[in-house]
């Protein structure tokens, strides 16, 4: 009996675990675990320095840069919206937070204060252009593209602004650590992406406000009708999106140690990217916190391993380009399968 | 004397799509110069034959022939290049091209190589300008003209091919008095050159002043043919209307001694409604009937606070609305159904359970964190009260039926605890068992207190399901029937009358 009840459960656990790997598969983004996987296994076999934990924790740092930025754009996307801002403004308070602190003098905790405001208010102006005036936010974040890219160059004088500070630079650029019983320092970015993650995952996954973007995404009429307030999430979302690239600047700013108004060119290319890439549909409704992670984590992955094998820095900008291209189709191709047309 | 061989032929056409017998054995005949009008109600199979005959669907059986000669049309453009031409309810014109463009969208003659030979292009639009005798600048931008004129440069767009069939699907629908007298003169001037014309409307008072005959269709079917004098409004309409089929066990009740739970006092909108009053009282499910722009989609909208141009008042549970908008109407307990369900009710996207709870949160669940397991009781309770076939609440609400996505919008309102229910075609699109469904729950929640607003242009459900019909007439409600009153011919007849 004792035998039979053994292999009872050992069967009754081999269900459960084929089960959730039924689960798993019918995930939407299972396609893509499996692809960033072989990534992985390919440029491990590729290159011996690719699996190397100074590494792995490199590329973590670098996926932070445009890894906040891309899980607040997942929640811009799903909502049916886009922000191609998020380049220019993370250069604009970068600058903000230099001239703040170098030329005016302000405490440096009160100039971070400052700019995360600043960008919030840029986000909302934003969203309420779409929400009040029905210019679609392509159009809107195309000016403040070159607007606030201006307005970094005005203020700055288009020169680095050196900030003095050194606790400065550990909150943006430090380790933390070592982990116990290893040598292994995590660095800040890392921390933070890791932080933004668990926040926009909650928003997403537990919050009435984060479950109505993708009702207001996936058919704002109807949320209208259902009494969701369409209009304060398209804002919330371009706030959340605009204060996710202030955090970015500001850690380019820790980096280099100066406000700088020629920073994070291409952030909103590359976070746009991993969020595609991630499964998510531009014409909104659709997409997922965890698709966008991968997403990051494929787009950086695959810089730092061509960089590794000393790929040309102009043929890495063609491999992203046909990657996103691919990653198009395949979703395109892949939402025509389901019987909602 | 007639031409031996009609024009157009029409031999046991029938067309289903899925359970719906949208044809049925329809035989229709058609000679040259000839105006025949098409009548029914909506879903009686007019839009299926006019579009077998243009060639956007093809017969499931039967035969079209075309001059004497069998034709097979695999594509509109087929039927057009044919002989047949369609100006469609919708306009179909590109607003921002020239009248002459417009006309001969789609076949502008080029000059090689792709560029397109401009003065042929002009003397084309023109030739059919003048045979409709508009003068119409051919250059002027259509996107600019009124209406009238937008209708004229779609009907010489139909005739530019000088087509021997012509179909007017509405044509007088968007327009004025003055407007249809130019048109009806129009359609008459063309038949006389030799054009026959089907001619697809409601009002009742045009018909005798263009058309020689009719062709009356009931639930896909022929049912009769009548020469125009042979037609009395009376007969007509009793023959449109056909029998009407009971529901056992929809019991109705006077409500009117009942407290008043929505009071709409002299609403108005500019150019659509007119000076509509009524009260709706609790359990009451009250009808409004009307036709196609007399109104009813824009008379829940102006309740609800879908519409910014509203005068007049709306007062729930005897508490004025000023300044209306979904959400406050939503926390006095009403809500509106669209009748344009996929545009504007489901969320195809998102899971059947997860689209019954988009209007709950915040009201009867919580409006910051969203509770697991409160709204996984919320969402089967629906699912199961309303028996929505789904394999699991997650399954996508755009994969369902469209009778199981109806009751997932309506349940959204009733997992939020909604008092009063604005139903703007709930029934459309869905199959008759489905249908059947819809009627018991709005008459089951009628029971428990429930009160329901239900807009339809199926007069038979009308007089099915309602306690009271209020008839609409170019914006203005005019009568008023109580219970059995309210017959399917009574509405009909009632809607048609001309002020």
């Amino acid at each position: 009996m004792a035998t039979m009840d053994a292999t009872a459960k050992w069967r009754v656990a081999g269900n459960a675990l084929g089960s959730q790997f039924q689960r798993l598969r019918s995930w939407d983004g299972f396609g893509l675990l499996v692809v960033f996987i072989g990534l992985y296994v390919v440029l491990s076999l590729k290159s011996p320095l690719f699996l190397t934990t100074k590494n792995q924790l490199s590329i973590l740092q670098s996926a932070a840069f445009f890894g906040i930025v891309a899980l607040a754009m997942t929640l811009v996307i799903i909502a049916g919206e886009i922000d191609i801002s998020v380049g220019s403004m993370a250069a604009l308070s970068s600058s903000l937070v230099g001239v703040f602190v170098v030329k005016h003098g302000v405490p440096f905790g009160l100039a971070v204060v400052l700019v995360i405001i600043a960008a919030a208010a840029v986000g909302a102006f934003a969203g309420a252009m779409r929400a009040y005036f029905g210019v679609p936010t392509f159009i809107v974040t195309l000016a403040l593209y070159l607007g606030l890219k201006g307005l970094a160059q005005l203020v700055t004088n288009n020169f680095p602004q050196t900030i003095p500070a050194k606790e400065f630079f550990y909150w943006g650029d430090g380790r933390v650590g070592p982990i116990p019983f290893t040598d292994i320092e995590i660095p800040v970015p890392a921390l933070y992406f890791v932080g933004m993650l668990i926040i926009i995952a909650v928003v997403a996954k537990s919050t009435v406000f984060g479950r109505s973007i993708y009702a207001v995404g996936g058919n704002s009429k109807a949320a209208n009708l259902s009494g969701i307030n369409v209009r304060r999430v398209k804002i919330l979302v371009m706030m959340i999106a605009a204060i996710a690239a202030a955090v970015t600047g500001l850690l380019h700013t820790a980096q280099l140690n100066s406000g700088n108004s020629t920073i994070a060119v291409g952030l909103e290319f590359q976070a746009i990217a991993a969020v595609i890439v991630g499964g998510a549909a531009l014409s909104g409704g659709k997409g997922t916190v965890w698709g966008t992670v991968i997403g990051v984590m494929f787009i950086a992955a695959l810089l730092n391993g061509m960089t590794l094998l000393s790929v040309n820095s102009y043929a890495q900008q063609v491999v992203q380009g046909v990657v996103v291209l691919v990653a198009v189709v395949v979703n395109v191709w892949r939402s025509r399968g389901t019987a909602l047309d | 004397m007639a031409d031996a061989v009609p024009v157009l032929e029409c031999r046991n056409l029938t067309k289903s799509f899925g359970a719906v017998h949208a044809l049925v054995d329809v035989d229709f005949t058609l000679r040259k110069g000839e105006v025949r009008a098409l009548l029914g109600k909506n879903g009686a199979g007019k839009s299926t034959l006019v579009n077998v005959i243009s060639g956007s669907v093809q017969p499931d059986s039967g035969q079209l022939r075309l001059r004497g000669e069998d034709v097979q049309w695999d594509s509109p453009g087929a039927a057009r290049s044919g002989g047949i031409s369609v100006v469609h309810q919708e306009f179909s014109l590109v607003p921002g091209l020239t009248v002459a463009e417009n006309i001969t969208l789609g076949r502008w003659p080029t000059r090689g190589l792709g560029f397109i030979d401009g003065d042929e292009l002009q003397a084309r639009a023109q030739r059919a300008l003048d045979t409709l005798g508009e003068h119409l600048a051919p250059w002027e931008i259509v996107g600019n003209l009124p209406i009238a004129q937008q209708q004229m440069v779609e009907i010489a767009k139909a005739i530019v091919d000088e087509p021997d069939v012509l179909i007017l699907d509405e044509p007088t629908s968007a327009l004025n008095a003055s407007e249809v007298d130019v048109l009806l003169a129009l359609v008459r001037r063309l038949a006389a050159t030799g054009v026959a014309v089907i001619y697809v409307s409601h009002r009742m008072k045009e018909i005798p002043q263009v058309a020689d005959a009719m062709t009356i269709m009931r639930d896909g079917r022929e049912i009769a043919t009548l020469g125009i004098d042979e037609a009395n409004p009376e007969r007509v309409a009793a023959l449109i209307a056909g029998e009407v089929a009971e529901l056992k066990g929809m019991t109705h009740h006077d409500r009117r001694n009942d407290p008043v739970v929505l009071s709409v006092r002299n609403l108005a909108v500019d150019g659509v409604l007119d000076d509509v009053s009524f009260d709706l009282h609790q359990g009451e499910v009250l009808g409004i009937a009307g036709f196609l722009g007399s109104g009813r989609t824009e008379l829940l909208e102006a309740i609800y606070g879908l519409r910014h141009d509203v005068k007049g008042e709306v007062a729930v549970q005897g508490k004025p609305v000023r300044r209306r908008k979904p959400r406050k109407m939503l926390a006095r307990k009403l809500a509106m159904t669209s009748e344009d369900r996929k545009r504007a009710g489901i969320v195809p996207t998102l899971g059947t359970g997860e689209n019954v709870v988009l209007t709950a949160r915040g009201r009867v669940l919580p409006a910051f964190w969203i509770r697991p397991g409160r709204e996984r009781t919320i969402q089967s309770d629906t699912i199961d009260k309303l028996a929505i076939r789904t394999s699991t609440p997650a399954q996508p609400i755009g994969t369902l039926s469209g009778g199981n996505q109806q009751k997932g919008v309506i349940g959204r309102a009733l997992a939020a605890d909604m008092r009063v229910l604005l139903l703007d075609e709930p029934t459309r699109g869905i199959d008759i068992h489905a249908k059947t469904q819809i009627y018991t729950l709005i008459r089951e929640l009628a029971e428990t207190g429930v009160s329901s607003i239900f807009v339809s242009s199926e007069l038979e459900e009308l007089a099915l399901v309602c306690d009271r019909v209020i008839v609409l007439r170019s914006g203005k409600n005019r009568e008023e029937l109580i219970g059995t009153e309210a017959s399917a011919e009574r509405i009909l007849a009632l809607a048609m009358k001309e002020d």
